[in-house]
């Protein structure tokens, strides 16, 4: 699905990734965990193509094509989400209508028609029942006044509707309660398929409680230091960060 | 008035406060130039409940040069009375079909407890100079809502004034869109006249190229007791120039005056430029004012979500422009002129 090559990139000349591998392939979950300042989130933000990091080494090819001089939209037409750690506020544009006009481009980009209105209303609403969100929320505006957990929840439902082939995301289960982690995860659940991949970012273990890793891979100063199945998360939880790095 | 003494000293130059940050030095003062040319129509106008005549009324003191030239040719002048509630709105519908000065009047009356809507639409593609007109009044627990949509084409001159007097107990909701036209002044004068009223006022401006809008606004808390809001937004692109001139006035003994003022701009390009302009003048104590204004970009943080969720760079700028202008248009009661505003 994708395969990361001896990626290095920097931010105002401070360079955050040094030299990153990674390949997952279709139907396989992975899990990155690592401390504050790992280049997690970074990692994360330049597949997505971000603006705003230089890109000195390196390739990733996303379905066996270099990605890396492609737009953010290009990138999501391709079949890649990236789930905001901070979803963006946008007053004035209801959810509904966001969500229709993201979906439609989509389908243009592979020369579908637009979705038939009823058809669209009960898909989303359909996924909004799996992620237990009021009714009402589709039609406020996007993300405005959202607490953090509905935000999130947002974004599950945003992946859900757009059905990519590899989601990646950052940081979802932070800020959330027991239930919305519980709910959350049954979301991330509803994607996992032989054909669509997940890329995890976290800090935590216990949102990989309720989803099972294939991998885990262990992010330290902007290197995969440490690779292994999910017993290596349970063992990070006991045993810390500072664990690794020894 | 004679023509000479209105035209003695000339149209109004940037020297002047009033008129600071918008030039009218394109205007000819040449008489021969002002000849008559009709424009207006009516739609919904025959509801029960209203009356049109083509009989004109008297000019408001204080009268600028420009609306001494449109009562002195007074080429078209319709006063209008409602008295029933209406259940369409009416529409005045200005459209020039020749290349001259227009100078219509419209002066509205809406009666006592009466409540109706007025749309106001500039159009046409036929450049022109169209110095417009509208005094209306509403009286005791009457409701009004006043909507302007001024997308006249791109080179034409639009002068327009509106005055609402607003008697006790009564509301007025303004919304004026300005989008048309390369030079437009829009003036909103609004006067409490009898206590326990209450006016919003909203307003919205789209420039391009090398356009300047200039939306100017005066509430004139005469009587105690009174509500203004003021909500207007602005979003520039290219050369184009934008002013907003929200004035509040609270006279001597205006008890218990509240006014509210906000004005937010979006610059789309380094070379468009916005004037905002606050302007509070207030001789009372017991009043409550509040006004901010902030100007900014499009959010780099919005735009890459947008596209990161499929939308293209021109559809990620369209829905932000949109959603940061239909943040006024929300607040505007009906929802059916909301939707009819969201096509311009």
């Amino acid at each position: 699905m994708i395969e990361i090559k001896n990626l290095f990139a920097s931010v105002d000349n401070k360079e955050i990734l040094r030299g990153i591998n990674l390949v997952i392939n279709p139907g396989e979950v992975h899990a990155i965990m690592g401390p504050n300042g790992s280049g997690k989130s970074t990692l994360a933000n330049i597949l997505a193509g971000r603006s705003g990091y230089q890109i000195s080494q390196g390739e990733v090819l996303f379905q066996g094509k270099n990605i890396l001089d492609l737009s953010p939209e290009e990138r999501s037409h391709a079949g890649l989400f990236l789930g905001f750690q901070y979803p963006v506020e946008i007053p004035g544009v209801s959810n509904v209508n966001f969500l229709k006009t993201a979906l439609n481009a989509q389908r243009k980009s592979r020369q579908l028609p637009e979705v038939d209105a009823m058809d669209f209303l009960n898909l989303v609403k359909e996924k909004m029942k799996l992620l237990e969100m009021d009714e009402d929320m589709i039609y406020r505006s996007l993300n405005e006044g959202f607490s953090g957990g509905e935000k999130k929840r947002n974004e599950i439902l945003q992946m859900l509707v757009l059905d990519p082939k590899l989601a990646l995301l950052d940081e979802t289960d932070s800020g959330l309660d027991i239930d919305a982690l519980r709910i959350i995860a049954l979301g991330i659940n509803g994607l996992r398929n032989k054909d669509h991949s997940i890329l995890l970012i976290t800090h935590y273990q216990r949102l990989l409680n309720y989803i099972k890793p294939d991998k885990v891979h262990v992010l330290t100063d902007g290197k995969i230091v440490l690779s292994g199945d999910a017993q290596l998360a349970l063992e990070l939880e006991s045993k810390g960060y500072s664990w690794v790095e020894e | 008035m004679t023509l000479d003494e209105i035209l003695k000293n000339g149209f109004p130059t940037t020297r002047e406060e009033n008129w600071k940050y918008t030039s009218v030095s394109v205007l000819s003062t040449k008489p021969v130039l002002f000849s008559s040319n009709k424009a207006v129509a009516f739609n919904n106008h025959q509801q029960p409940g209203i009356k049109i005549s083509s009989e004109n009324t008297s000019l408001k003191t204080n009268a600028d040069v420009f609306e001494n030239l449109n009562q002195y040719f007074n080429t078209e002048s319709y006063s209008i009375t409602i008295t029933e509630n209406l259940a369409q709105p009416l529409e005045i519908i200005y459209e020039s079909k020749d290349t001259q000065w227009v100078q219509p009047k419209i002066t509205i009356k809406l009666a006592k407890n009466v409540s109706a809507s007025v749309i106001e639409i500039f159009q046409g593609t036929v450049s022109h100079v169209m110095n417009v007109v509208t005094d209306i009044q509403v009286c005791d627990g009457g409701k009004l809502q006043y909507y302007k949509i001024q997308s006249h084409d791109l080179n034409t001159i639009h002068i327009g004034r509106t005055h609402i007097d607003i008697h006790k107990n009564a509301f007025a909701q303004t919304f004026t869109l300005s989008k048309g036209s390369q030079l437009a002044r829009s003036d909103i004068n609004v006067k409490f006249i009898g206590e326990h009223a209450r006016c919003e006022l909203y307003g919205l401006s789209y420039s391009k190229h090398r356009q300047h809008l200039d939306q100017h606004t005066v509430i004139d808390h005469a009587v105690g007791h009174c509500t203004s809001n003021e909500f207007y937004r602005s979003v520039l692109d290219d050369k184009s120039r934008v002013v907003f001139n929200g004035k509040v006035i609270v006279r001597e003994n205006a008890h218990h005056s509240e006014a509210n003022q906000a004005n937010h701009t979006i610059l789309l390009s380094s070379d468009a430029e916005v004037d905002t302009k606050p302007e509070l003048e207030i001789y009372y104590d017991d009043v409550k004012c509040t006004h901010g204004a902030t100007i900014g970009q499009l959010d780099d943080e919005a735009m890459f979500y947008l596209r990161s969720r499929g939308l293209s760079e021109d559809a990620a700028r369209k829905l932000l422009i949109d959603a940061f202008g239909n943040k006024v248009i929300q607040s505007i009661s009906d929802e059916k002129m909301r939707e009819r505003l969201c096509q311009y």
